[in-house]
């Protein structure tokens, strides 16, 4: 049952991710246009809607980055038409620019921001809770707790936001993107994409307008403030002197906790769908009679600080816990929520301890790049020429499949910090160290956000050696296509060489990631040369994602022939497996190679760093003809 | 029935995510309330990957507890120990596919691999009924190691048949709904070739 074939359906109950769940409700909101940059855990939205494009006559794409997808939804929205922009939370720092002054304009078409927060940081270099930019932009932030919830929430922010002509945050985590749940199917109306912009002041954001926004906008945020008390999605059930209250996803573990201890019916829940504004009226008249509550959300204490603040002025005396009985860190889980409410309701709790230990060591599975992957060639023989020839450097990394480059053996990302900063982060530090800086970044991510820290590094002539990992996709997220991606049926390919040369760099090098030699040859004469030109220099090391070749490869019919070890030749020297270190190959207890035919693609990368030549196909094959799908 | 769980534990490409879906389209399809958790790691291929399923009336929120699941479908022996130990419950069953997956700390050398017995003498000390075999090899007889998941899935259906809260009919017009088209006819026979194994298969 792909998302896809749903389309045609208006009713029914089936199983949808979360996301998808937002996609459909989005769809039966009257969506007409969507734009987003990838970002775990949010990207199956855009995926979902992308998938439909064709068949609704809707307009979804992939855009540059968040900011840029923002600003076109935003521009959609300006034409009448309803629009959606998605993005993980840390996307929404790249997109807070126009995030903040869209709130001071309004809108016209609906603009719902959705932002797909991470706590635990499943996949995200930090877990920052997004409902505070609600709370800084006077933006109204709405959070379901389960699939079925996030479609039928969707579909009311649209009118939402039509109606107050405001721009709206569905904010998710990770839990409610990332689960399936039972949904059930209503109309699409028909589709609208195109409409008519309406000049008006209040758009042109100069600060004779901005002012009278600010007063607009403040009139409009106490409209929002007393309407959230009517939303479906806040509510009070059962009845008692305890209150909890559930933002979110923190519903569904706060019912399970009232079930499994049998107290359904004798604990009052106010269950929030917009923790901001918070329902006060909702709020007053749920806590008035009681003598304690318990605020349950994931992350920060920003609902418990809202209550506080609303009892504190309405002179309700009722005492409230949350936090520090919750936690501020990671996700929600049952245990933690059950503990916590046994607490509050003096109950007794003990969670259940993993008593099942195991007879043996369960070692971890450290993530690694995939068989056949065009970034690992490059690692290893980066590792090996700063090793050997004792060149003491700085690997500023970046946000990507390549990140992976800061395990083991290789080693070779040493400060990572958000999409774009590998060139930014190494500029600085090429100033103030004499090490050489290689900044090393991936082709998607160098259009989001590495532009503006290369022309900076072009501009003050900064000796720093910048590597382009360009597998041509955003693949990390799903394999989405990027401004490098081939020629799609309504995209057009921009070569890095060609941008890179347009700023002005003067040394650019294209080459093949699985060329050892190239790499080293490479690596080496930009590091001479911007010593003694004091300037950038560029390589972009170009070769297909692997996962999208064998993908290829498979659906042609073309048979992937594996590689072997010699037995006879191989020596047991480990290069194979301790240094390049591809999960195919594996060391037998003589510690000779073995490569696993199940695993292996057939890429051949391992042949050359072979010292023996052990490493050989299993059979002769068209190599030029698989050749052309790597390309 | 409350609640049934299942915990499905293996590696990246296995098709772990495709299992969860067919089972709980199975579950939906009796009109039972369903969550799936899906989890996803960093590594697109060979990174350590697990589905909760949640089947039962008051199930709200996506993931299971530890020790509270019902059954373990183990793709990957050292994965199915891993969830198993934190997730099976005292008595549970397991489903467990012997063929290893190596990982890297274990190919560098600076970490250990069990053997298949200690992993299966961890699973008793569970005191759970554990089924276990290389069912990637029942998959390749059939003609492809990608369908293991499904040989998988109709061993547990054989021996958990009675308990279910769906039928094997069910499970089979999920698996028509959820595979491509090309693949269906094989992939129902692997799940017969499982459910067979199931069948004539003696808990030791």
């Amino acid at each position: 049952m792909s998302f896809r074939s749903l389309a045609n359906l208006s009713s029914g109950k089936y199983l949808l991710l979360g996301n998808e769940a937002i996609a459909r409700g989005a769809l039966e909101g009257g969506l007409g246009f969507a734009a987003a940059y990838p970002g775990t855990p949010s990207s199956e939205i855009l995926e979902a809607l992308i998938s439909v494009r064709d068949l609704l006559g809707i307009y979804a794409e992939w855009s540059v980055n968040e900011k840029v997808a923002f600003e076109a939804a935003y521009g959609a929205s300006l034409a009448g038409v309803n629009a959606l922009t998605a993005m993980k939370h840390v996307g929404m720092n790249v997109a807070a620019d126009p995030l903040m002054s869209s709130a001071y304009t309004g809108v016209e078409g609906a603009l719902v921001i959705v932002t797909a927060d991470d706590p635990s940081m499943h996949s995200s270099q930090n877990e920052q809770d997004n409902r505070w930019y609600g709370v800084h932009a006077y933006i109204p932030v709405f959070e379901p707790f389960d699939a079925d919830e996030a479609k039928r929430m969707t579909k009311y922010v649209f009118e939402f936001s039509r109606r107050f002509k405001h721009p709206v945050i569905l904010r998710t985590t990770t839990r409610v993107s990332h689960s399936r749940g039972v949904v059930e199917l209503g109309p699409i109306p028909e589709v609208r994409v195109k409409g008519r912009f309406s000049k008006e002041d209040r758009f042109v954001t100069v600060p004779a307008n901005a002012r009278k926004n600010k007063i607009k906008l403040l009139e409009k945020w106490e409209a929002i403030s007393g309407v959230v008390n009517e939303v479906p999605f806040n509510r009070v059930e059962g009845d008692g002197k305890a209150l909890i209250i559930a933002s979110g996803s923190a519903y569904g573990y706060v019912r399970e906790a009232l079930d499994y201890f049998k107290i359904g019916e004798k604990v009052k829940v106010l269950k929030i769908g917009t923790p901001v504004p918070l329902p006060k009226e909702l709020l007053i008249e749920a806590a008035e009679d009681v003598d304690k509550i318990l605020v349950v959300e994931e992350l920060d204490s920003l609902v418990e600080t809202s209550v506080k603040s609303v009892l504190h002025d309405s002179g309700i005396d009722a005492e409230v816990r949350g936090k520090d009985l919750i936690g501020y860190e990671f996700e929600l889980n049952h245990s933690r929520v059950r503990r916590a409410v046994a607490k509050f309701l003096g109950l007794e709790y003990s969670a259940p301890q993993t008593v099942n230990r195991p007879a043996v060591e369960v070692p971890a599975r450290i993530p690694i790049f995939c068989p056949g992957c065009p970034y690992r060639p490059l690692f290893f023989e980066l590792r090996r020429l700063v090793n050997q020839e004792k060149i003491p450097y700085i690997a500023s990394g970046d946000i990507g499949c390549y990140s992976l480059g800061y395990n083991p053996p290789y080693k070779m990302q040493d400060v990572i910090i958000e999409m774009g900063s590998s060139i930014g982060v190494g500029y600085g530090l090429s100033i103030t160290t004499d090490d050489n800086v290689l900044a090393i970044i991936g082709d998607s991510t160098f259009y989001h956000a590495g532009l503006p820290p290369l022309v900076n590094a072009v501009w003050h002539r900064r000796p720093m050696v910048v590597i382009v990992l360009d597998n041509e996709v955003t693949a990390m997220t799903g394999h989405q296509p990027a401004p490098s991606s081939k020629d799609g049926g309504e995209t057009h390919r921009i070569p890095i060489e060609n941008v890179v040369s347009g700023l002005g760099v003067r040394f650019v090098e294209v080459i093949d990631p699985f060329d050892i030699k190239a790499v080293r040859e490479t690596v080496k004469k930009a590091l001479n040369y911007v010593k003694e030109f004091k300037e950038p220099a560029v390589i972009i090391a170009r070769r297909r994602c692997a996962l999208e070749v064998v993908r290829d490869l498979r659906r042609a019919g073309v048979e992937i022939v594996p590689y072997v070890v010699l037995e006879d030749k191989c020596v047991g020297c480990g290069i194979c497996y301790d240094w390049f270190v591809c999960p195919a190959i594996m060391p037998k207890d003589n510690k000779k190679a073995w490569i696993d035919p199940e695993l292996c693609v057939g890429c051949g990368a391992c042949a050359q760093v072979c010292p023996t030549k052990a490493i050989i196909p299993l059979k002769t094959y068209d190599k030029e003809g698989v050749e052309k799908f790597w390309r | 029935m409350r609640y049934y769980h299942i915990m499905i534990a293996g590696v990246g490409g296995q098709g772990n995510l495709l299992l969860s879906r067919i089972i709980g389209d199975a579950a939906l399809s009796k009109g039972l309330r369903v969550r799936l958790g899906e989890t996803f790691g960093a590594a697109q291929r060979g990174g350590s990957v697990h589905s909760h399923v949640r089947i039962g009336k008051e199930v709200y929120g996506p993931l299971m507890l530890e020790d509270e699941a019902d059954a373990l479908l183990a793709l990957e022996p050292l994965e199915g120990l891993r969830r198993g130990v934190q997730y099976l419950k005292e008595g549970g069953l397991a489903i467990l596919n012997t063929r290893k997956v190596s990982s890297i700390d274990v190919n560098v050398g600076v970490a250990e691999y069990p053997s298949i017995e200690e992993i299966i003498e961890s699973f008793r000390k569970l005191k759970a009924r554990i089924v276990y075999h290389d069912f990637t090899k029942i998959a390749e007889e059939i003609g492809s190691p990608r369908l293991m998941n499904v040989v998988v899935l109709g061993v547990f259906a054989g021996i958990a048949e009675r308990e279910l809260p769906f039928t094997l009919e069910d499970l089979k017009t999920a698996i028509r709904g959820r595979v491509p088209q090309r693949w269906v006819e094989l992939n129902l026979r692997a799940f017969d070739v499982g459910y067979e194994f199931s069948k004539n298969y003696i808990m030791k």
